[in-house]
Formats: C-alpha cells, sequence, structure tokens
C-alpha cells in the first residue's frame, strides 16, 4: 500500500468523496481507477 | 488454421515450455535488437527517426523479415519528444541522435528521511523537478508540461504495442511478453537516478541506516510499477535489469540489494508473473544468490563463466545471454556460428535456455549483419532437442 497525497487507492478515493452515490460509483470506479495507476506508472517510468 | 498462425503456436509453445522449465521442441531464437540497430541498418538517421516513431512499424517489419526470430525482439523507451518536453536532465539527444543518459542526482542527502517517511510525495514534489527542469515552474505551466509528457508517453508506448502486435501476428511470432514492465531493484532505483552512483557509493560508507530505509521505502514502489493493474495476463514475464551488484562488495550486497530484491521478485511470482532478470556485467559471485530465488526465473547474462552458471543455477532456472555480441562485429561468418555452437554445447542440454545475446547489438556498426544473420538460422535450424 502507497501512502501519498498523490496516489489514491479507489477506497481512499471513496473515503474523501462520501457524495458519491452507489450507482455512480459503480459506473465510474474502474475507470477512474485505470487513470490513477496510468498516472502511477508514468511517473516511475519517469525514474527508471 | 493458417500457416502463420500454426507457426506462432509452434512458436509460443517453445517458450512456454522453456518458461515451465520442460524441454522444447528447441531451443527458441530471442534475440534483442535496438531500435537504433534497425534505425541504421534501414538507412534512416537516428535523429529524425526518434522524432517520427510512426516509422517505428516500417523499420520493424524490415528486421522481423530479414532476421531469424521466434519473438518480436524490438522496443524503444527513450522518446525525445517526451524527454524535451520535460526539459529532462537524464535523457538527452545527442548530436547523432542517440539519446544520453547523464549522470543525475534526483535526491539530495538531506532529503534522505523525507524520502524514507513518504517516497511517492518525496518524488513528486523533490524529484522530478531537480530532474525535469520543465517541472520546476508555476503550477499552472508545470500541469501542461505534464499533460503533454503524459499523452507523449501514452501515445509511444501505445504505438509500440500495436505494432508488436501486428508484426507479431504477420511473421508467426510468439505471443509471450517478456518485457511486460521494467521495474528496478530497489537498490538501483535509489542508486540511479536518486542519489547517483557517486554518491550512493558514498552513503553506503558513510550513512547505511539511511540507504537502508530508502531502499525499504522505494521496494513497495518498484513491485506496484510491475505488477499489473488488472488480472496477469499468461505468458508474460516482468524485466528488472540489475545495475549495482558488481560495484558492490558481497557483504554490502546482501544487506543493501538482496533483500528487498528478492521480496520483490517473490512477490511477482506470486502474482503469476515470470520474471526476467537482466545480469549486467559480471555477477558471477552472486549465483549461489540467484540460485535462490524463485524457481525458473529467466537470467538474462551478461559477462561470465556460462559452464559455472549452467552449473549452479541452470537445473533450477532459465538461462539466456553469454554469447558476446562483440564478436559479430570482429568475427568471420565461421566464427560467429562455430561461437554459437560452443555456446549451445554449453547451455541447452537438459532445457532451461533461449538463445540472445549478451546484450543486444547497439548501434549498426557493432554487430555486421550477415554475422547477426548467420547465428540467428544456425540457432534455428541446427539447436533441435
Amino acid at each position: 500500500m502507497i501512502e501519498s497525497k498523490y496516489y489514491k487507492t479507489w477506497e481512499q478515493y471513496m473515503a474523501e468523496h462520501p457524495e458519491i452515490s452507489e450507482r455512480e460509483e459503480k459506473a465510474m470506479s474502474s475507470r477512474m481507477q485505470t487513470y490513477e495507476e496510468m498516472m502511477f506508472g508514468f511517473v516511475m517510468f519517469l525514474l527508471i | 488454421m493458417s500457416d502463420v498462425k500454426a507457426l506462432a503456436e509452434e512458436r509460443t509453445q517453445m517458450l512456454v515450455d522453456v518458461l515451465a522449465g520442460r524441454i522444447p521442441k528447441r531451443v527458441p531464437v530471442c534475440p534483442t535488437i535496438t531500435y537504433e540497430y534497425a534505425v541504421e541498418y534501414t538507412g534512416n538517421s537516428l535523429f529524425e527517426a526518434f522524432w517520427h516513431m510512426e516509422n517505428f512499424e516500417k523499420i520493424s517489419d524490415v528486421i522481423c523479415r530479414d532476421f531469424y526470430v521466434d519473438l518480436f525482439p524490438m522496443n524503444y523507451l527513450r522518446f525525445p519528444a517526451l524527454y524535451k518536453t520535460l526539459g529532462a536532465r537524464n535523457w538527452v539527444q545527442g548530436s547523432n541522435g542517440f539519446m544520453q543518459h547523464p549522470e543525475v542526482v534526483g535526491l539530495l542527502e538531506e532529503e534522505y528521511d523525507e524520502f524514507i517517511e513518504s517516497p511517492y510525495d518525496c518524488i513528486m514534489e523533490k524529484v522530478l523537478p531537480r530532474i525535469y527542469t520543465n517541472l520546476n515552474t508555476d503550477p499552472v505551466t508545470r500541469s501542461i508540461v505534464l499533460a503533454k509528457a503524459f499523452k507523449i508517453f501514452n501515445d509511444e508506448f501505445g504505438n509500440i504495442g500495436a505494432v508488436t502486435a501486428k508484426l507479431s501476428a504477420k511473421y508467426g511470432l510468439a505471443n509471450v511478453n517478456l518485457f511486460s514492465a521494467a521495474p528496478s531493484a530497489p537498490f538501483d532505483f535509489v542508486a540511479d537516478q536518486l542519489r547517483g552512483f557517486r554518491n550512493i557509493m558514498l552513503d553506503i560508507r558513510r550513512i547505511p541506516e539511511k540507504v537502508e530505509a530508502a531502499v525499504k521505502a522505494a521496494a513497495p514502489l518498484m513491485t506496484k510499477m510491475g505488477l499489473p493493474a488488472g488480472p496477469t495476463p499468461p505468458n508474460t514475464a516482468v524485466f528488472i535489469p540489475m545495475h549495482m551488484g558488481p560495484f558492490m562488495r558481497t557483504a554490502d550486497f546482501e544487506r543493501f540489494y538482496y533483500p528487498t530484491f528478492k521480496e520483490m521478485v517473490e512477490n511477482f511470482v506470486k502474482a503469476g508473473l515470470h520474471v526476467l532478470l537482466f545480469v549486467e556485467q559480471d555477477m558471477m559471485r552472486y549465483l549461489d544468490h540467484l540460485n535462490d530465488l524463485p524457481e525458473n526465473t529467466i537470467m538474462w547474462f551478461e559477462l561470465g563463466d556460462p559452464k559455472l552458471a549452467k552449473e549452479k543455477v541452470g537445473k533450477k532456472h532459465i538461462i539466456t545471454g553469454f554469447y558476446p555480441v562483440t564478436m559479430l562485429k570482429t568475427g568471420t561468418v565461421e566464427q560467429c556460428v562455430d561461437k554459437a555452437k560452443e555456446i549451445l554445447d554449453i547451455l541447452a542440454p537438459g532445457g532451461r535456455y533461449f538463445f540472445n545475446f549478451d546484450k543486444a547489438p547497439l548501434t549498426f556498426d557493432t554487430a555486421k549483419p550477415e554475422n547477426l544473420k548467420a547465428v540467428l538460422e544456425y540457432v534455428a535450424q541446427n539447436a533441435n532437442y
């Protein structure tokens, strides 16, 4: 688990956004987290 | 089934057998050929070619057509459009077009504690703006630079992935990915672009506890980098180039390098991935450590004694490499083929081996194409079990 201001797991994101409904969460979770993971991969690539 | 599909299946099966520790029909021929070599082989200029990656397909197609390979042989990482956009200090295009890698220091000694406390935050706030000068600016400009860079990164790797799939299908190449990600060993990550080669050697002596803690802090980042975001695809390996071991005392390797590295390899294997290590330089004194890694770790050796490696790690792990690519520059066709026979005689018996050179031919002047072709053809036609 990575603790960072700049990377959030979906669970961390949801904890910070209680306004998101169950329906919204179902629709958006995989899409939103994919971009989070892509950005993490990109940042790490910049240092290898 | 078309001939090309059957060929792809046969080649995939050979590699799958090797990765599982079974004896395949024949020694798979899996050279890595740099894009630099391909660009110059096809009569193109490095400088222009790297700025026009839309030609990756055309250039790669010639390589797949002219050289025997069982697996798509090329990749490319160092896109000048990306590094220029970021104002990179770590990757700079030379006047001949070749991407140079100057020594950089992304993390200052007084920032160790910050990195240990929160490595990813420290990378975002301190390391990246220091190495990538165009990120060291106001927040709005920085966000624009990062957005452009992310777009370039995804465009370029998207293109390479699509070309790899297309040409693999066209030429009936194996459906195996040995380079799904390229995380560093945690110590190498701290050494390479955070502290730099010179500083890390001094840090080991002067502040060993900080180094040890920083390596431990980097380990989850490197592990995460190597793991797929979704389910693990079959026949997929994570590539880990091992840099610093040959320059370290064995006791330092055992304290600073090996524990987090081994744990990372074990985590990849638990996740269903294969692991391909590029065992850089001569690491014969670490063969016992390497042998202790999970079974069927792929070890691509650069220098050293192939007989000793076969004896010490070849019964448990998969070996490739050792063929001196310099021979392709200096030798005759006959000498190069004889060398291939010698390497095959040592490494092929019992399986757990596929053919590759000790390193990829870097530029066109490092390997005569007639030698490269002769060696690959020889292995493909003669290394049957």
